[in-house]
């Protein structure tokens, strides 16, 4: 025995979502004329917000935000480039300081040959950590300068 | 969950084409998000070129934040969340109304529309669908819809047209999904009394 409606709430849950209603919803819909007239309105409703035509652009979008874009990049192969030519100045600036102050490194003769290497490490990592850096601030810098 | 496993594969793989810098790549992206995008403009905006400028200033946007889009959402939520917020900073500029208190002040004519219910059942005993025959329900919808404020007409929109979820209408709108869930309520029930008074004046019923 139907005593009390369903709330407007509840109506629209059913008229929407039928399959995920409560079992009491679907229940008292199928006895109460009144309210199935209720969800009746609601479907009819959502009827004609589906039939409503899809906004669509008169343009073409895709084309005329490309054209704003920057050109396609070739910065990987630059970068590349860029990074032997770093790589070639560096082992030609070593090559030169060994050739050029050969006769200074008659100091280093009575320090104990793991020092010498641990300060060659040392000032190795840090130019590749200091190195890396820069790169890296220099491609940040020009992502943004390309798109501004 | 499979199915947004696989979205996000895509994204993933078209953020990273574009991030290499496959700019054209870019427009796929573009065309596969056009129609949310475009759903979200023609229900906020009303003038044709404000339109034109923002889907391109969306995009433009789109294209910035890329690199750091996280992947938390699908890639079509996250650009509509960018639409939406742009939509909303236009109407701000433009000073226009995102959504009057219509319905802070309901009117309770539910016993009005009660009884035109009754009267309708007690005249006719077919369903109501065939009441509409002759009559097309989706233009008269449709001017019930042009009539909502911009935000419900934009949910109304994105749930019953784009098929999101409340979650989903929730990360593009900034709104909770509960909120969602009650403003859509909210502009349904009020559809459905524009929509009966519009029968009663019609003699529909």
């Amino acid at each position: 025995m139907v005593t009390k409606h369903l709330t407007d709430d509840e109506v629209q849950q059913y008229a929407v979502d039928k399959f995920n209603c409560e079992k009491r919803i679907a229940e008292h819909i199928h006895l109460c004329e009144e309210c199935r007239t209720k969800v009746e309105v609601y479907q009819l409703l959502v009827k004609g917000i589906k039939q409503q035509p899809q906004p669509a652009f008169d343009f073409d979008l895709s084309k005329i935000v490309l054209q704003q874009l920057p050109s396609p990049k070739t910065t990987i192969a630059n970068d590349k480039a860029l990074a032997w030519i770093f790589a070639l100045m560096g082992i030609a600036f070593f090559g030169g300081v060994i050739y050029l102050f050969q006769s200074y490194f008659d100091l280093f003769e009575g320090i104990r040959t793991i020092f010498i290497y641990l300060i060659a490490i040392t000032a190795i990592t840090v130019l590749i950590y200091l190195v890396i850096e820069m790169y890296k601030k220099y491609q940040k810098e020009m992502k943004v300068l390309d798109l501004y | 969950m499979n199915s947004n496993t696989g979205q996000n594969t895509t994204d993933r793989h078209l953020v990273d084409r574009v991030l290499s810098g496959e700019t054209n790549v870019f427009g796929i992206i573009i065309k596969n998000t056009e129609n949310l995008v475009a759903k979200i403009i023609f229900e906020m905006i009303v003038n044709d070129g404000d339109r034109k400028d923002i889907a391109q200033d969306v995009y433009i946007k789109v294209y910035q934040k890329l690199p750091g889009f996280k992947f938390q959402s699908k890639l079509s939520t996250w650009i509509g969340q960018i639409c939406y917020n742009t939509c909303i900073d236009h109407l701000r500029k433009k000073k226009l109304v995102l959504a009057e208190n219509i319905f802070e002040t309901e009117t309770d004519s539910s016993n009005e529309l009660l009884d035109m219910m009754n009267t309708a059942q007690g005249n006719f005993d077919e369903p109501v669908d065939t009441f509409v025959i002759g009559k097309n329900i989706s233009e008269i919808v449709k001017k019930k819809i042009e009539k909502l404020p911009a935000i419900y007409k934009t949910l109304i929109s994105l749930y019953h047209n784009e098929e999101l979820s409340y979650d989903e209408i929730g990360t593009i709108t900034g709104l909770p999904a509960g909120t969602v869930k009650s403003y859509l309520f909210r502009a349904r029930r009020e559809l459905k009394n524009d929509l009966l008074l519009h029968y009663k004046k019609e003699d529909l019923w």
